[in-house]
């Protein structure tokens, strides 16, 4: 049974004997509506939450919910921590907290209106000039005095806790991309698929409407004049901490998630590049920030951003939410004059206030601040994601020398008072602990109101630090919101509008040049992949079997060259004899984490992360689980041949799932023939160079080159199920390069080519570098010289210069058809540079 | 005095420019001492989008987009401009200084916020204890701020060397502090760094300087050169007044200004992103002469 015990765990925080407790009345009694929370968690069965966070703990990561992930090469992302306890809020709790809330953004919409317009507020002496000049988020380009900007707030997120008198008040302000509602989707998500009793125990109010609403506000953002608005999230791209909520917000709003390389702005509009050319964008949910959007006008070191989109957002034909500079507010120094401006604007008392801060910019509160210094929190107004000082914690020199700096800039700094939040229920080993939380509440514009979520992404702190800097994910502990409902909504989701009738369309969705070049690349990768675990397999293989006889040290040999010629190893090993030590070692660690295989595995995650909305949960799965297991395996299996060929077993059956499911779970569109062209071009090299690479070196040593060509290209079972007999080479050679029924063989992949790029978009530029035709007649003509019997053997004879020939043509017309499409179809435009830093000022 | 100006930049560059965009701040302001009587810009190649308006502080500002592959880019201002800056008055009556300081505070709520605007660091102009130091000097408590502002004007003359290679648009001001060397932009931000650290409101000025001529001689064209200075705010009946630290002078009729800002960053007088281009080099002539008002 729970006990609650209270444990200070932010001992910078103010005394927490006083905080409330969500859970705990203060006569110890538990508080009604989590009563059946308690018991339901009471009748779990097994090991009870133990096993619960566990199975948490593997859908978060199954899910990618990873904070960093594709930036760090080894793979290594931050999975978050997440609390299953919820936090609960009764119905009536929630409306007051609403109510404030909606109040609060409207008010913060007005000031952005006016800060960004004619600047009255300052000229009226309602708030104060330096909060806006001195505030490096106030960006100069986004105003204009004749024409005050519409509606800058579209969304806004707020930072809340819950003093010990019971009332909300206010952390901080996210205005500027109001981060996080993307985690408490996830956190519900994962909440209801672990531990899907407890929802059944009371009214949980559901979160999906919000999106539904949030989803059509932002389409009637969009000029009424556009029938069908085209919408897209704009993000900084998979190396940034928050993209897997990029990504997870796109889908659930139905966004296209695009990078500022994929924009551009042209005649007017900002547009999408893709395939079919350039399609204009009418709402774009920002998650850049303000100041990196358009380097013309803004900060030109900027890559995230497009040139020239600030003017299309001015003109009105691009809608941005939220608006440039809306960051502006987000300083805790205003909290002093909003109720004021409160009044000012609709003549109400301010609702929801900020914890007690004061602005050490004004006389009064400056001595305040140094009277009672040790009840404050002293941090800089403008400075984000920094800690606060803590007059507490210094000795009596700092103490002064933190004075005299604050007297010295008092502009520049705000105190707030500590406090004590509430504490809700925490689950570690040790059980139930309460703990103090903080509340992000989200809401977004709907028409001319607000609406906010119900629920939230609540957070554990465990430091001080954490509490008033904030951050989202990168500390504390995550937790669901409930809000609970006061009329069962469980079966009836609130419907918001009635959904747009749609007609069929097989043409496909518009699918952007980055991801056809990120698709096509990571085709080539996933297949190179696999092509390079069969060849070190293939050597390791025959290591494996202890002594080496003649035919293995050949074969070895070729392997080696194969090997070498993909990189996989040194020029060194490949040339050293095959039984020394030097071939061993470089085999047993070309799989080592420094080595190009991992570059290949880097890519791979890396490429999947940014096309993730155009594969299928499962291939998602594959690359992440699967592919994720292989290489801590290959990792693991480092120096050990048996468990390297176990692992390179793995990786070769996930090359095979994701090939599977890419044929039989994407549709036909552009999007899948770009990933199959990649898979084609790079097999037809691997069966050109790798494959076939024995018969490259002189003299060909026949038998093992072709038991090879067979094993490397996976034909070993067609041919002994064909010929049930010795290897010859015709019938080899037929079989891995001119048939086109084997899916391995080289004709195939020539086939499939060409029907590829007769179906694709037509473009100027010259796509005929890979003579199909000519190849396959000569590869058939090569097998037939082969099968007039006596020339076999000569080992230099003309049948085997026209294959070397072949070979070498092959490959590199497959290359130059690579480097044709992504000079046909994919944007790579030169590196934009910034100019204008040059000195102006010359004068004598 | 009536001016013909001409300031013509060019760029060129290693590797062909696809696209071009550049926002410009070259057309003079027209204030109530400063009348426009024209100006255009021309540019080669010539803009697909040319759009005029105003920046935040009221400064034109031009955006230009070439749609042109191009290897060079020329933009050339062509202007008359008539300046007649006021006097300044008697500084010896001017406001005290921490009087004018307290006016731009005003415990957090002042009335001149355009002034307010100016008191605060930006983005080339931090804040240093060493800018107080400096400036300390010059003010003694009391004394009234032209006499101030004009005394700063005068050591900085006197103490910083015109040396156009001891730094470039990337020397931190600290080092320009502890060099002592620059050009006039590097003065221009000293200045105002100082007023500043004091609580008082700097403003950059961009613009131009009539070279004199030599006795008999012709005024070279183009050897004139853009220049810069500073306005130091003096409380509300004196306004801004300006003043060349480079040439330790108040600002008379020898000087054309073209905009304002917090300092450089705010008016660089041509900015772009272009797509491709590679290496560049680029070239600035100005030519400023005066013309007869009855020609």
């Amino acid at each position: 049974m729970f006990t609650p015990s209270k444990q200070k765990q932010a001992p910078a925080l103010a005394n927490l004997e006083l905080a409330l407790d969500e859970m705990v009345t203060g006569q110890g009694g538990v508080r009604p509506h989590w009563q059946t929370l308690l018991s339901a968690i009471n009748s779990l069965p097994g090991n009870g939450l133990a096993d619960r966070t566990e199975n948490a703990r593997k859908l978060l990561a199954e899910d990618g919910a990873l904070f960093n992930a594709y930036a760090d090469p080894r793979g290594h992302g931050q999975h978050w921590q997440f609390d299953l306890l919820p936090v609960i809020v009764t119905a009536e709790e929630w409306d007051v907290v609403e109510e404030g809330l909606q109040q609060r953004v409207r008010l913060l919409n007005a000031i952005l209106a006016d800060i960004y317009g004619r600047q009255r507020l300052l000229h009226e002496g309602l708030l104060p000039a330096a909060l806006i000049f001195a505030n490096p988020h106030f960006l100069r380009p986004a105003r204009d005095p004749d024409m005050p900007p519409p509606s800058l707030l579209q969304c806004y997120a707020a930072d809340l806790v819950r003093l010990p008198d019971g009332g909300w008040r206010v952390l901080s302000d996210r205005t500027e991309l109001a981060a996080g509602v993307g985690y408490a989707l996830e956190n519900r998500r994962v909440l209801a698929r672990t531990m899907p009793e407890i929802f059944r125990s009371q009214p949980v109010t559901p979160l999906r409407p919000f999106f539904d609403l949030w989803q059509n506000a932002l389409a009637n953002l969009a000029s009424p004049t556009r029938a069908s608005p085209h919408m897209a999230l704009l993000t900084p791209g998979p190396e940034h901490d928050a993209y897997f909520e990029h990504v997870y917000l796109a889908r659930a709003l139905a966004l296209t998630p695009v990078e500022g390389a994929d924009l551009a702005a042209r005649d007017g509009r900002v547009a999408l590049k893709t395939l079919d050319g350039l399609k204009p964008i009418d709402v774009l949910l920002r998650r850049v920030e303000s100041g990196l959007c358009d380097p013309l006008e803004l900060n030109s070191a900027s890559t995230d951003g497009v040139v020239g989109m600030l003017q299309v957002a001015r003109s009105g034909q691009l809608v941005l939410a939220n608006g440039i500079g809306s960051g502006v507010l987000e300083t805790p120094a205003l909290a002093p004059f909003m109720p004021a401006l409160c009044r000012h604007f609709f003549g109400e008392e301010l609702k929801l206030p900020f914890v007690p801060t004061l602005w050490c910019g004004q006389a009064a509160a400056l001595e305040e601040v140094i009277g009672d210094f040790d009840e404050f929190a002293i941090r800089r107004c403008f400075v984000r994601r920094e800690e606060p000082i803590l007059p507490t914690t210094l000795d009596e020199t700092a103490r002064r020398a933190l004075i005299e700096k604050i007297r010295r800039h008092p502009a520049s700094y705000i105190a707030q008072r500590l406090v004590a939040p509430s504490l809700a229920p925490t689950w570690s080993n040790s059980g139930l602990t309460p703990h103090p939380v903080i509340v992000r509440g989200f809401l977004v514009r709907d028409g001319e109101d607000y609406r906010a979520m119900p629920g939230g992404h609540a957070r554990v702190p465990t430091t001080h630090a954490e509490f008033f800097r904030a951050p989202l994910q990168h500390h504390g502990i995550g937790k669901d919101v409930w809000v609970l409902s006061a009329e069962d909504t469980r079966i009836a989701g609130a419907i918001v509008a009635a959904p747009q009738r749609l007609a069929p369309d097989r043409t496909g969705a518009v699918l952007p040049s980055r991801a056809a070049d990120n698709l096509f690349w990571l085709g080539r990768y996933v297949e190179r992949l696999d092509n390079g675990a069969r060849l070190l397999r293939a050597a390791l293989w025959r290591l494996a079997t202890g002594s080496l006889g003649p035919r293995d040290m050949a074969e070895l040999r070729a392997l080696a060259h194969s090997l070498e010629s993909f990189s996989l190893i040194d020029a060194t090993a490949a040339q050293a004899p095959p039984d020394s030590r030097v071939l061993a070692q470089a085999l047993t660690q070309a799989a080592a984490p420094d080595q190009p295989l991992h570059d290949t595995f880097h890519a791979i995650q890396k490429l999947a992360a940014s096309v993730r909305d155009r594969l299928s949960g499962d291939m998602w799965h594959a690359i992440n689980q699967m592919l994720g297991d292989a290489r801590r395996r290959l990792a693991h299996g480092f120096g050990d041949i048996d468990r390297l060929i176990a692992a390179l077993d793995e990786l070769i059956r996930f090359a095979a799932t994701f090939a599977g499911l890419s044929s039989e779970n994407m549709t036909r569109g552009a999007g899948w023939r770009f990933l199959d062209i990649g898979r084609r071009i790079e097999r037809g090299i691997y069966t050109s160079q790798g494959a076939l690479g024995a018969f490259a070196l002189k003299p060909v040593a026949w038998e093992p080159a072709l038991r090879l060509a067979l094993e490397l290209c996976d034909s070993t079972i067609t041919y002994r199920s064909r010929y049930l007999a010795a290897l010859q080479p015709a019938p080899v050679l037929d079989l891995v390069l001119a048939d086109e029924s084997n899916p391995r063989s080289l004709a195939f992949q020539l086939r499939r080519l060409d029907d590829h790029l007769a179906a694709l978009p037509k473009r100027t530029g010259d796509l005929t570098v890979l003579p199909v035709s000519q190849i396959a007649n000569d590869l058939n003509a090569v097998v037939r010289m082969f099968d007039r019997g006596d020339v076999i053997r000569q080992s230099e004879g003309l049948p085997l210069s026209m294959l070397r020939d072949l070979l070498e043509e092959s490959a590199h017309g497959l290359r130059a058809l690579s480097n044709a499409i992504t000079r046909a179809y994919f944007t790579h435009v030169p590196a934009a540079q910034a100019l204008g830093s040059q000195r102006a000022a010359q004068g004598y | 005095m009536l001016y013909e100006l001409s300031h013509r930049t060019s760029y060129a560059y290693a590797s062909p420019v696809d696209l071009a965009w550049h926002s410009l701040h070259l057309k003079a302001r027209s204030l109530p001492f400063q009348k426009i009587h024209s100006a255009e810009i021309v540019s080669a190649p010539r803009a697909a989008e040319l759009r005029e308006t105003f920046d935040h502080f009221g400064n034109a500002l031009t955006f230009l987009l070439l749609k042109e592959t191009h290897d060079h880019f020329i933009v050339e201002v062509r202007s008359r401009i008539d300046v007649a800056y006021p006097s300044i008055g008697d500084p010896a009556s001017s406001l005290p200084w921490e009087e004018v300081r307290d006016l731009l505070w005003n415990d957090g709520f002042p009335s001149f916020v355009e002034a307010h605007e100016f008191v605060h660091r930006s983005p080339l102009i931090a804040g240093h204890p060493e800018l107080l130091e400096y400036a300390r000097p010059s003010f003694a408590a009391g004394r009234p701020i032209m006499e101030a502002a004009i005394d700063l004007t005068h050591r900085i003359k006197r103490d910083f060397a015109y040396d156009p290679d001891a730094t470039d648009i990337s020397t931190p001001l600290l080092q320009v502090l502890k060099l002592r060397r620059g050009v006039c932009q590097d003065f221009a931000h000293v200045q105002i760094g100082c007023l500043r650290s004091l609580g008082l409101a700097g403003r950059y000025i961009s613009g131009y300087l009539r070279t004199r001529p030599r006795p008999g001689q012709e005024a070279l064209r183009g050897a004139d050169a853009s220049h810069a200075w500073v306005s130091v705010w003096c409380g509300a009946q004196a306004g801004w007044i300006d003043v060349d630290p480079t040439n330790d002078l108040v600002v008379s009729d020898q000087h054309v200004l073209v905009a304002w800002g917090r300092d450089f960053s705010d008016v660089s007088p041509v900015r772009g992103v272009i797509l491709g281009g590679g290496h560049h080099t680029f070239g600035v002539a100005v030519d400023l002469k005066p013309v007869d008002a009855n020609s």
